[in-house]
């Protein structure tokens, strides 16, 4: 009997592990559905947008919170613009703008200018009325899109959008084409350049939009900035930094100079003595006596920023540094000086008699 | 040492074993007990009375023996039993004991207990020494043999759920390494007999099935059940009459037969369910996030699922094998023929294959018997889908169930619509399921051989034999690879489908005149022979891509996008092989006492240099019988006998044909004159002064039994050393075009000790136990790699062999040189031993910066396999074991950097290591490869039913494979590739290997 | 009997010694020249001879990045710590090795042949061009010009000699060479090709034997120059890769207006260009071309700098928000571990990829020559005799082709240097002009100072082992 019984038990123990082997599969896993609960929302359906209110908001759109399987993973929100057309068929929102919104921010808010600049790209008219569509997008680990709402806009055109914009006066013959220009500065619409004035006779400007004279700005009785307005001038000779503002439409002119200073210039360490402003060779000049001694250049009179040199044979003046130029005999000299664009603690300098 | 325990099956399997152990001791137990009743107690009365006992004697196939003693127990009362094994005896007590023996037979003992008539089954004894052994061209006996040859007759086979023969002789002789990586459906363990003799290949053994021979995929025709014994020839001396073919070793397929006077009827089955038995931890989904936000992986990254890829990719396996076999014989004519059925479902998705062979062997003798004929006739068909051997990108290619492993556990299956995910930030992402489900890979291979052998009785011992054999070949494999299998090739050819056909043709036939005869105290026999063989290949491929859809897969090529057509779409080859030999045999044996075998072959073979065609061949070896010996006669051996053999033995299969001739092949397409055209281009460096390369090896053996034949064994030793080794050797460029050649150089040595041993702890008719076991240390070294090719000096040591291994002059092949871990850097880098202090890290092939670390190979095997046998049940274990080998655990590497938490999984074991990034293969990865392996449990019950009337017996066995593995490695499985091809030693990741469990059923019929 | 027989393929001698052969033995060359896997081809591929000698410059490299993708070879380069076993410096030396003995057999297929002596001229420069990249890149190399030598007869050659060589077989037949451009030409050594290749040996003559040739390589110009070459023009077009013509000369088929010398691609058929999907991320590349990017190249934030706003070249590079939810920043950190971040890097379209095209590259051809590089050499050489004058006119037109105002005043030497930077980056010229002007060896955002022998790549370890006779180049 007994083996017997031993024998069954080992069938058993056998046939149990066939059982236990035909365990059921493991789950075919879905990437888990994320949707947004409601379309978006905008502020107001139809826009006039105007330069004035250039950085006022133009729109604001807000949308519902969309939650994602990582609840701790911030969302990534940003929009996306595209005319109507550009939302049907194969390639809909091929040509779409992309404007990002933040990470879990639930709203956009769209300033003038830059709704205007957008739709424009998008290809509507100045002074036309448009639609324009939009839709959220968020992202976790993909992008899930809202459903797409529109709203109506009319856009302007921009004045004076170029990089830079020409000062064209008397001290190079009123000709914008050679004239020397100002460069627009972080601020949209800000622009700013140095000009050396070296003829008492010949102080006056004006600004132009391109080098020509089409679209001329002068000042008004108020010294405001205005269309085709009277001519503009600085008080005296001297290089100055000029500062257009067409957002406000004003602008500004100050003194600024770069000056030599120490034994070898006429008033030694007492005081600078200003270099003007080369507006060709876009350099700091100065010709006239030196004496045998140190030279060291420094800007508006102060020694908050000034340039040393370390030796008096590579013609290198480094910013902040203890050193100077040696100059060795006395005479008449040309000295010029430009500070590296790229790396703002060098400065190349040339000192030739005359 | 850590035990991995099977986990699925842990429970059943401590209790499997532990009841296997009970029964085992419990029934030794019952027998001794048993034995102690039956102990004869003297009886006063009944000296007068006389009982007649009648009864029959057959062997362990159930046929009558004729010529055993039947003797009464302490008495000289006898008799012997007749052509029908019937005996009768007059005893003068039923508590008589009769005595049964018979030389090549076990004694048995059986008490008479007052029975009439007895029925006794007589064991062949375990030193039988006229067990007949198969030898190349011939048979002889054990006793006979004078070379190194191992014999496994279809007892011993191992059992379970079988696809393959050499899985049945697994474990069973020493310095036979079979090597099975992973448990993929159709795909065929190694074998090495001794070792990596050569480096370009030709280190698989010959293998010879009732005389055809072929390669190993030829084992791929023979029904497992259908074997009758399985011989291997090991040293040069057994295998020198193969000539080249043989240096690798021979293995000698004999089938079964029908003996004279029987005719049956035969089915056999096993069934088996194969589960994983290992798998790599990686990290669950919330383990990985919690890791990839410790580096700062972004969200993006998580996609929310939890998805356990490696289980979705895996299922419960199967193996079915069925076999029926008749036959019968008569005084002139027998015949067996059998159809067989063996079915792998894989336990990865979509792996599978179903093998079919039938085959017919006939024998008829005619001309008063002196001419004997045979033919057989064998026919397989193969069907295997496989799932992906190679894929990934380009960082790491593995097959398909590794690259789960890699797959973030966060990554869902499916995208929200159904189709297979990928994410867009991942280069080159794949979705294994996705592959798993869409890729067509479907195989399909006919086989088919026939031969003739007739032999003449000539005159007097003169013996003219013929033999001819003619196989064919075919394979064809479709392959079709969708745009939704999201593999980047698909996606980049948006689809693509190809079709491969190949054929190969082998033909041999011989001419041989053997001569026996025995003069007295002299006994010679001789063999001459001419053989011719030639074997061709051919083959054609077709590919085209971005189909319509996927309905037709590889089907409807001309469906693809015709406009686009690229090098390489289109192809066919041919190419073959010719060998002709002499061969010259003579055995001579002295008083039965002393023998000596000599032989030579001269071989030509068509791929060599045009100087260099042929090779001579010749061996030696003599044994001494010294238990034959007088002065032995008293002594405790039973037997005991001394070999010695040297011989020569070359390679010429491993090397490609045509690599003597510098030939021109289409290099694709190349832009010229204003248009498209045909490149050519020379494709290979050429070396007319290719030759035969040469192994030389030398043997000797002992064989022994004692004790009453109880502890009986062989030992040997050899050393074998390879010459002019042929190998792709790297030359100088300029002037070559390309900086290898194929060329005779270098040479390589093999050294080993073999034990074999069994004893028998019972062993009467009615319990055997006893345990056989073997063992093999071996010892490889590549002695040079230099020499000269053109006037050149090649410089070729540090050959890169393996991940991290080499050939290097005095060290074994595939040895590491590998650099050292130092540790982990501020930033989560790996930091290597600088050795040579020069402040850089050479990661070249002879950095002074690496060091010597062991190697690929291992330098020990063993296997121990316990059997007992209590009248109808059996039981038996096969433990295997093998080590002294490093191996480089590249995947572990792969899946260890936590650089890679962004777009892949790591293991668990990473997160301890915690290394970002590492520049180097350090030893970091290299990890032991000892091994002990519980490959074998298997106990079954033979049911004779004599009372039914059309069934004779019936066999009920269970078997457990693979149930237990002890090993400090720390992959899925340490039996790696250990075949010695390119990449050996190393763990990039392989199919599963299964445990299984199969029942089996053996019916044979009236 | 054991005879070899064969049956799908050609025995060699047999092949070559038709005039067919001989004909397909010159196509082999060219086939050489063709940018395809494993480093192999002039340009358009991976781990090659562009790659070595376009990332050991300033103009590109690949950093190792923070997902673990991109191996350090790349970065190596650029900082200038490649190694005698680097993959890349092993393909390189393999690849013109291969071309060389492809060559040496053309010469003699073709002598044998009797063929044409506008051929063998073809074959013998095309050899030339060889051994010259080889010396450029390596210094002094193995020498030779039939292919059954055996290695004692294979002395490594010094720089100077292979100079000599390649001067004299230049001298020799660059004369006999086809006048045809484009057509059957195309993709091959015309006359004028051959001139631009014997003005760029000149051009660098001081680097190779320390003698300047700037005269001959004005005079090499002007014979090129009487082919007549123009320069593509640079005006916007929307139909244009781009936007502009000038990006013609990048695309399918290069415009026979200003190239000289040109390698063909076709994606999948013969070569590839693979430079713009290594340079683009996945998801982007993916939403312009429809395959994904492979997220490689960049170019250096110092380099993309000196760039003028409004010119057009300027046009090539991508920086900031992109189609496809992907922002590339300038700034790249690192280029080794712990890894750069994915998106950081300025990325290239120069070459916009040209169909067909997928996941593995485009057909975009490849400027070998073309006529603004040689208008460049003679200002240069021009200033380098003294006559900056002459050179002026020449810059100028470049410039002003790219939307530029002309110079102020005569070019310098290093406008020189920045205008070839501006107009030929990511064209495989940029180590050898680094070389010639000096600047070569200076410190960069991701090194300092390199030392010397750094102007030469080593000899690949596996040459070396290979062949224990070649000598190292000097400090590696």
């Amino acid at each position: 009997m007994k083996k017997y019984y031993k024998i069954y038990y080992l069938l058993f123990a056998i046939l149990g592990l066939g059982f236990i082997s035909c365990e059921d599969d493991a789950d075919l896993t879905y990437l888990q559905e994320v949707n947004f609960t409601a379309t978006p929302q905008v502020s107001a359906n139809s826009l006039m947008l105007e330069q004035e209110a250039a950085n006022e908001p133009a729109i604001n759109i807000s949308w519902s919170e969309v939650s994602f399987p990582i609840e701790e993973a911030p969302v990534n929100y940003s929009l996306q613009f595209a005319t109507p057309a550009d939302t049907l068929g194969e390639t809909a929102w091929g040509n779409a703008t992309s404007m990002t919104a933040g990470d879990d921010v639930l709203s956009k808010e769209i300033s003038v200018t830059d709704l205007n600049e957008m739709v424009k790209d998008l290809g509507l008219v100045a002074d036309e009325e448009g639609t324009i569509v939009y839709r959220v997008r968020a992202y976790v680990d993909h992008p899930v899109f809202s459903k797409a709402g529109v709203f109506q806009v009319t856009p302007y055109d921009q004045v004076s959008s170029s990089a830079s914009i020409y000062v064209p006066g008397a001290y190079q013959g009123w000709d914008p084409a050679t004239a020397s220009s100002l460069k627009e500065t972080a601020t949209t619409g800000v622009f700013e350049g140095i000009i050396g004035f070296t003829d008492p006779a010949a102080l006056e400007f004006k600004f132009t939009i391109e080098p020509n004279w089409n679209e001329n700005y002068g000042g008004d009785d108020n010294g405001n900035l205005v269309f085709d307005g009277n001519n503009l001038s600085v008080p005296s000779v001297g290089s100055y930094k000029i500062t257009v503002n067409f957002n406000e439409m004003t602008w500004m002119a100050e003194p600024y100079s770069w000056g030599i200073i120490g034994p070898a210039t006429p008033s030694g360490w007492d005081s600078d003595t200003d270099m003007i402003y080369n507006n060709e060779e876009e350099l700091w000049e100065y010709t006239g006596e030196l004496m045998s001694g140190a030279l060291k250049f420094r800007l508006n009179d102060e020694w908050t920023i000034n340039y040393g040199s370390r030796n008096s044979t590579d013609f290198i003046a480094y910013l902040d540094d203890p050193g100077a130029h040696d100059i060795s005999s006395a005479g008449v000299y040309r000295v010029t000086f430009q500070i590296d664009e790229e790396d703002n603690s060098m400065a190349y300098y040339t000192i030739e008699g005359q | 040492m850590q035990q991995i325990l099977q986990e699925k099956v842990l429970p059943n399997i401590t209790s499997l074993i532990l009841n296997s152990f009970s029964i085992l001791f419990g029934l030794a137990i019952m027998f001794c007990t048993g034995q102690a009743e039956a102990t004869p107690m003297k009886d006063l009365i009944g000296k007068n009375i006389q009982y007649t006992i009648s009864g029959e004697v057959v062997d362990s196939e159930g046929l009558p023996i004729l010529g055993i003693n039947v003797v009464e127990k302490g008495t000289s009362n006898g008799t012997m039993t007749d052509i029908d094994g019937l005996f009768s005896l007059e005893v003068d007590s039923e508590k008589a004991i009769l005595v049964f023996s018979s030389i090549g037979f076990e004694t048995q003992e059986i008490p008479v207990e007052g029975t009439q008539n007895i029925k006794v089954t007589m064991q062949t004894s375990v030193a039988g020494l006229d067990e007949v052994v198969v030898v190349g061209y011939g048979t002889s006996t054990k006793r006979d043999v004078t070379g190194a040859v191992a014999s496994i007759s279809d007892e011993e086979f191992n059992q379970g759920a079988i696809t393959n023969p050499l899985q049945q002789i697994s474990g069973k002789a020493p310095g036979v390494n079979i090597n099975q990586v992973g448990s993929e459906p159709g795909s065929t363990p190694s074998v090495r007999i001794r070792g990596i003799t050569s480096l370009i290949g030709g280190n698989d053994p010959l293998v010879v099935v009732n005389g055809v021979q072929g390669n190993m995929d030829l084992l791929n025709q023979i029904p497992p059940n259908e074997i009758q014994s399985v011989d291997i020839l090991k040293d040069a001396s057994a295998t020198a009459v193969y000539g080249s073919r043989g240096a690798p070793g021979v293995i000698i397929v004999t089938t079964k037969k029908n003996k004279r006077g029987t005719s049956t009827l035969e089915y056999s089955s096993t069934a088996s369910i194969d589960v994983l038995s290992n798998e790599l931890d990686v990290l669950d989904a919330n383990q990985w996030w919690e890791q990839a936000q410790r580096y700062g992986v972004p969200a993006s990254a998580n996609h929310g699922s939890s998805t356990d890829w490696y289980d979705i990719l895996t299922q419960t396996g199967y193996t079915q094998n069925h076999t029926i076999s008749f036959g019968a014989g008569t005084d002139t004519f027998n015949y067996r023929a059998s159809v067989s059925a063996i079915l792998q479902e894989g336990v990865v998705l979509n792996s599978n294959s179903d093998k079919y062979i039938a085959r017919l062997s006939a024998n008829q003798k005619a001309l008063d018997e002196r001419l004997d004929i045979t033919l057989n006739i064998n026919t397989g068909i193969l069907e295997t889908s496989n799932s992906v051997q190679s894929i990934g990108n380009a960082a790491f290619t593995s097959n398909l169930i590794t690259n789960s492993y890699f797959l973030r556990p966060t990554d869902p299956v499916f995208d929200t619509d159904g189709s297979y995910y990928t994410d867009p930030n991942v280069f080159e992402y794949l979705n294994p399921y996705a592959v798993a489900q869409t890729t067509v890979d479907e195989r399909e291979n006919n086989n088919l051989f026939v031969s003739l052998n007739a032999d003449l009785d000539v005159y007097k011992g003169i013996t003219l034999g013929w033999f001819g054999s003619w196989r064919k070949t075919n394979n064809t494999v479709g392959f079709f690879l969708p745009v939704e299998s999201t593999d980047a090739n698909a996606i980049n050819q948006n689809g693509f489908a190809n079709i491969s056909n190949s054929r190969q043709d082998e033909k041999l036939t011989n001419l041989s005149l053997s001569y026996e005869n025995t003069f007295g105290e002299h006994k010679l026999n001789a063999l001459a022979l001419y053989e011719w063989q030639q074997q061709s290949y051919q083959g054609n491929y077709g590919q085209a891509r971005g189909f319509f859809n996927n309905e037709t897969t590889y089907n409807s090529l001309q469906s693809g996008d015709l406009s686009d057509v690229r090098s390489g779409d289109i192809s066919s080859y041919k190419n073959d092989r010719s060998l002709v030999s002499f061969l010259g045999r003579l055995n001579y044996t002295l008083k039965d006492k002393y023998l000596l075998t000599l032989s030579y072959r001269r071989d030509g073979s068509s791929v060599f240099g045009e100087n260099n065609k042929w090779g001579n061949f010749p061996a030696a070896s003599v044994a001494w019988r010294i238990d034959e010996e007088d002065f032995m006669q008293n002594g405790i051996f039973n037997q005991l006998k001394l070999r010695a053999g040297y011989g020569i033995t070359g390679n010429q299969q491993g090397l490609i044909p045509q690599q003597s001739l510098s030939l021109v092949s289409p290099g694709g397409i190349t832009y010229f004159g204003g248009e498209q055209i045909r490149n050519f281009e020379i494709s290979q460096n050429s070396n007319e002064d290719l030759k035969w390369e040469r192994k030389k090896q030398t043997n000797i053996g002992v064989d022994f039994s004692l004790i009453d034949s109880r502890l009986s064994g062989s030992l040997d030793a050899y050393t074998a050393t390879t010459d002019d080794l042929l190998f792709n050797y790297t030359v100088p460029q300029p002037p070559f075009p390309y900086n290898t050649v194929a060329a005779n150089v270098g040479s390589i040595r093999n050294r080993g000790i073999e034990l074999a041993l069994n004893y028998d702890f019972i062993r009467n008719n009615d319990v055997t136990l006893s345990l056989g076991g073997n063992m093999s240390l071996l010892d490889n070294e590549v002695l040079n790699l230099s020499g000269s090719i053109e006037g050149v000096e090649l410089n070729t040591d540090f050959v890169p062999w393996g991940t991290n291994s080499y050939l290097i002059e005095g060290q074994p092949v595939g040895t590491y040189s590998i650099l050292q871990h130092e540790g982990i850097d501020g930033v989560g880098a790996e930091v290597v031993r600088d050795i040579n202090g020069d402040g850089t890290i050479d990661q070249g092939v002879r950095s002074p910066d690496r060091q010597i670390e062991g190697l690929a190979l291992p330098t020990y095997n063993f296997a121990i396999n316990p059997r007992f046998r209590y009248k109808d049940f059996d039981f038996s274990m096969l433990w295997r074991g093998s080590g002294g080998n490093k191996i480089y655990n590249g995947l572990r590497r792969n899946l260890s950097l936590m650089e890679s938490l962004g777009n892949a999984n790591v293991l668990e074991s990473a997160v301890d290591l915690d290394l970002f990034t590492s520049q180097y293969s350090s030893n970091l990865w290299l990890e032991d490869g000892d091994f002990v392996r519980l490959e074998n449990v298997n106990a079954g019950y033979n049911w004779q039913l004599d009372t039914f009337k059309y069934i004779e017996s019936v066999r009920f066995s269970i078997t457990g494979n693979n149930l237990l593995l002890i090993t400090d490695y720390s992959g899925i499985d340490p039996e790696i590739n250990f075949s010695g091809g390119n990449g050996f030693g190393g763990d990039f990741g392989i199919y599963p290997r299964t445990t299984s469990v199969a029942l089996g059923l053996q019916v044979t019929f009236k | 009997d054991v005879e070899e027989q064969v049956y799908d393929k050609y025995q060699a001698d047999e092949f070559y010694s038709s005039t067919e052969g001989a004909d397909v033995a010159l196509a082999a060359v060219y086939a050489n020249v063709a940018g395809n896997w494993g480093g192999v081809g002039y340009a358009g591929a991976d781990n090659g001879w562009y790659d070595l000698n376009s990332m050991s410059a300033d103009e590109q490299v690949i950093p190792h990045r923070t997902d673990g993708a991109w191996q350090l070879d790349f970065a190596r380069l650029y900082k200038h710590e490649w190694l005698p076993t680097d993959l890349i410096v092993n393909n390189t030396w393999n690849w013109l090795y291969e071309a060389i003995f492809s060559a040496n057999l053309a010469v003699e297929q073709l002598e044998t042949a009797g063929a044409a002596p506008s051929k063998i001229a073809e074959a013998k420069v095309l050899r030339s061009f060889f051994y010259y990249l080889l010396m450029d890149d390596y210094g002094n190399v193995p020498f030779y010009t039939t292919n059954d030598v055996t290695v004692e007869e294979l002395p490594q050659t010094s720089r100077q000699e292979v100079y000599d060589f390649i001067v004299a077989e230049l001298q020799e037949n660059v004369p006999n060479l086809s006048e045809t451009k484009g057509g059957e030409y195309y993709g091959r050594f015309n006359k004028w090709a051959g001139y631009g290749l014997l003005a760029k040996v000149y051009l660098n003559a001081e680097v190779y034997t320390g003698t300047p040739q700037w005269q001959k390589c004005v005079e090499a110009i002007e014979e090129l120059e009487t082919g007549g070459f123009s320069l593509h023009p640079g005006l916007a077009n929307e139909a244009s890769p781009n936007g502009y013509q000038y990006y013609e000369l990048f695309g399918d088929q290069l415009p026979g207006d200003e190239t000289i010398l040109a390698m063909f691609a076709t994606a999948n058929v013969v070569s590839r260009n693979i430079f713009t999907i290594r340079s683009l991320s996945g998801p982007h590349a993916m939403e312009l071309f429809g395959v994904s990017g492979w997220n490689g190249s960049i170019v250096p934030q110092e380099y993309y700098n000196n760039y003028e706003d409004g010119d057009i070249r300027k046009e090539q590079f991508l920086l900031g928000e992109q189609p496809g939810g992907v922002s590339y920043s300038p700034q790249v950190n690192s280029l080794d571990n712990p890894g750069a971040d994915p998106f950081a890097g300025v990325r290239n379209i120069k070459f916009y990829p040209a169909t067909p095209l997928d996941g593995g590259g485009a057909s975009n051809d490849f400027p070998i020559y073309r006529y603004a590089d040689f208008m460049l050499m003679k200002a240069e050489c021009y200033i380098r005799l003294g006559n900056s004058g002459a050179a002026k006119p020449l810059v100028d037109a470049i410039r002003e082709r790219a939307g530029l105002s002309a110079l102020d005043s005569d070019p310098t030497l290093e406008d020189i240097y920045d205008e070839r930077g501006f107009e030929l980056n990511w064209e495989g010229h940029r180590r050898q002009d680094m070389i010639r002007f000096g600047t070569f060896l200076e410190a960069n955002e991701f090194r300092g100072a390199s030392e010397n022998h750094r102007k030469l790549f080593p000899i690949p370890t596996s040459a070396l082992d290979a062949n224990p006779n070649l000598q190292q180049n000097l400090g590696y």
